[in-house]
């Protein structure tokens, strides 16, 4: 196991494609951050997010002949797991439609805003920006999923997307336009 | 006026204001306008909160290894990794159900200081609570200390971690923690295996060894005190020695090593002591000798151990240089200002109260400043982070004017204002920022 933890990512891929599973067990480890930020942001809920990662990391596994090295394992990763994400969202969305209104109800309070500012430290945080992201159309949710909560670089973000980087700074500067709009009351209530 | 527009309007297309910061047509502007530097810090404070980076539940990679049908299916060139492979996996999700379930204590908090701020989430708890000295820490839980909070726990395998203001820190199982935000310090206790510090970019393998791992938007830094630190990336791993630190950027890449003032580094870490019988090194420090202005309060904390105070002032953005440090009856205190102004000390000759949040005067100006002057000078306090923003501390300005010289026109007037020394002195306190002021005086004849 100490071996495996300090070989590199290509000696890593070339184990995992010989059928060494700890490899690819390792591969998974190092990306995971990364991966589970980036679909949290793309679903909004950790329970869809990790049914995403599991479909994912299957279909990594199974695809594992064919990632090209175009890109990192990371990104390619991530992008596997997005699409999984957005497959379990649409499933979710047909499911409601047929079922008609009800269901849970709203996590949030009635006015959207959890009220004192000391419930505003670390998981309140956390869950306020995870929304406002899964808040966010298609395109630009990917783009802020990826950069904001799995702290993907605009270059990975850009990769994981099939981008150019200017690409996907452009998609950034119109998500965080948004997220600025919608997160003002945080800001006020953080900083005044 | 036309590059407060631009930056304006770079802001309002969603540019990134860190990028914004960093633009070399605009880098002039903005250090000249104070305006700009508030609008600029303000939105990198909220573009620095959007980066939230969760951490991944506890157990996720074996609940999803266990659940890739491939690892079992798929036919490898030998058997023998897979059967190994699925022994590992199934023995890890036996032991996670058995370590979720008794969810056993894995250590103890020992110290908190600004205790309103620091919680813990504990294993099966939906709430958090308040952190207090001798709670149990069991495994699989998060501690996340406020803006003006920091914890000290030992584990029960021997190691002592001291989690800084704003940080959030999960304790693993035997050996293993997870810094999803905030600054660390370890004394990690000699094993044969290793403490593993995960963060979202990087982990760090430790065996017997003092150190520091600080993990933000800009990467995981990792500095060692003593020993040595296996630090790996996605990209890259490299071994850290003692007296240097490296960086892991978010994208896995390592930057190589490079000599560091560890003491400094770690200088928060020996003046929050855990426990009074804990021995405090003085840090190095080196007298930076440029004159400048400051224009950010610090944020400061103190630790009292028998008949001296030392302070810790962590100014909130680099200050060029704090020329004097005067205590709150202005009686001048001898200080070592850090070459890169990120962090002072200070040392008291009397006890304060231990915990107690210290209101320093300072002075910000040097004579020859004054000289330069010309009978007028503008500064502010202004604010320029995030943390320093959630602080709320009360700040005070002390202005030794040339002695000689005459105030005239001071907006606003000052709260006190005397003759030490035949030199005039103007004192402004308050908590709001930006705090402006403007004084005009009569030079002194020469």
């Amino acid at each position: 196991m100490e071996e495996i933890s300090s070989r590199g990512e290509r000696e890593l891929l070339a184990a995992a494609l010989g059928g060494e599973d700890a490899a690819f067990a390792e591969l998974l480890r190092r990306n995971q951050a990364m991966v589970y930020g980036a679909v949290l942001g793309y679903c909004g809920d950790a329970s869809l997010a990790e049914e995403a990662l599991q479909t994912a990391f299957c279909k990594a596994y199974e695809r594992l002949a064919s990632f090209r090295g175009d890109s990192s394992f990371g990104t390619w990763l991530c992008r596997i797991a997005l699409n999984a994400a957005g497959d379990i969202l649409r499933r979710r969305k047909r499911r409601r439609e047929t079922d008609g209104p009800g269901g849970e109800p709203p996590a949030r309070r009635a006015d959207g805003r959890p009220g004192p500012r000391e419930e505003l430290a670390g998981r309140e945080i956390e869950r306020i920006v995870t929304e406002a992201v899964a808040s966010l159309p298609g395109r630009l949710r990917a783009a802020a999923a990826l950069y904001y909560l799995g702290g993907a670089s605009i270059e990975q973000t850009a990769a994981a997307l099939g981008l150019k980087p200017a690409g996907a700074a452009t998609r950034l500067k119109r998500a965080r336009r948004l997220l600025r709009k919608r997160l003002e009351w945080l800001r006020e209530e953080l900083y005044g | 006026m036309a590059d407060c527009r631009k930056v304006s309007r770079l802001l309002e297309h969603g540019e990134d204001p860190f990028l914004i910061q960093a633009h070399p047509n605009l880098a002039d502007h903005i250090a000249s306008c104070a305006e700009c530097r508030r609008l600029l810090a303000h939105e990198r404070a909220m573009e620095s909160v959007l980066r939230v980076h969760p951490v991944p539940p506890e157990g996720l990679l074996e609940r999803a290894m266990a659940a890739t049908p491939g690892l079992r299916r798929r036919r490898p060139r030998s058997p023998i990794p897979a059967l190994a492979l699925a022994g590992v996996a199934t023995a890890a999700v036996l032991g996670f159900i058995i370590y979720a379930a008794s969810a056993r204590p894995v250590g103890r908090v020992v110290r908190v200081f600004g205790g309103q701020t620091a919680e813990v989430l504990q294993p099966g708890s939906a709430t958090w609570q308040p952190l207090k000295v001798g709670d149990a820490l069991r495994r699989g839980c998060i501690v996340q200390t406020g803006p003006a909070a920091r914890v000290a726990i030992d584990l029960f395998e021997g190691t002592r971690l001291k989690a800084n203001v704003a940080t959030s820190l999960a304790l693993g199982g035997t050996r293993r923690a997870g810094l999803r935000y905030g600054e660390i310090w370890a004394d990690v206790a000699s094993a044969s295996v290793p403490l593993r510090i995960e963060t979202p970019h990087a982990l760090a393998e430790v065996l017997g060894t003092e150190l520091e791992v600080a993990s933000s938007l800009e990467g995981t830094e990792v500095a060692v005190v003593r020993g040595a630190v296996r630090l790996k990336g996605r990209l890259d791993e490299v071994t850290v020695t003692a007296g240097r630190k490296a960086v892991c950027e978010p994208d896995g890449r390592i930057r190589s090593p490079v000599e560091v003032d560890v003491d400094l580094v770690a200088a928060w870490a020996r003046i929050f002591a855990a426990s009074p019988g804990e021995r405090e090194q003085r840090a190095r420090l080196r007298l930076s000798a440029d004159g400048g202005l400051l224009v950010t309060l610090p944020w400061i904390y103190t630790n009292s151990q028998g008949e001296t105070t030392r302070v810790a002032v962590l100014p909130a953005s680099d200050l060029p240089a704090i020329v004097s440090i005067a205590d709150e009856e202005n009686r001048p205190l001898p200080f070592l200002p850090r070459q890169e102004g990120s962090l002072y000390l200070v040392e008291l000759g009397h006890p304060l109260r231990p915990g107690m949040q210290a209101p320093l005067g300072i002075t910000w100006k040097t004579d020859a400043d004054l000289a330069e002057a010309d009978g007028r000078l503008v500064f502010a306090v202004e604010e320029d982070s995030a943390l320093s923003s959630a602080l709320g501390e009360r700040w005070r300005v002390t202005l030794l004017l040339p002695a000689g010289a005459e105030p005239a026109a001071v907006e606003p007037p000052p709260e006190a204002s005397r003759l030490e020394d035949g030199r005039p002195v103007l004192e402004w306190s308050g908590a709001a920022r930006p705090f402006h002021c403007s004084v005009e005086f009569q030079p002194p004849a020469h």
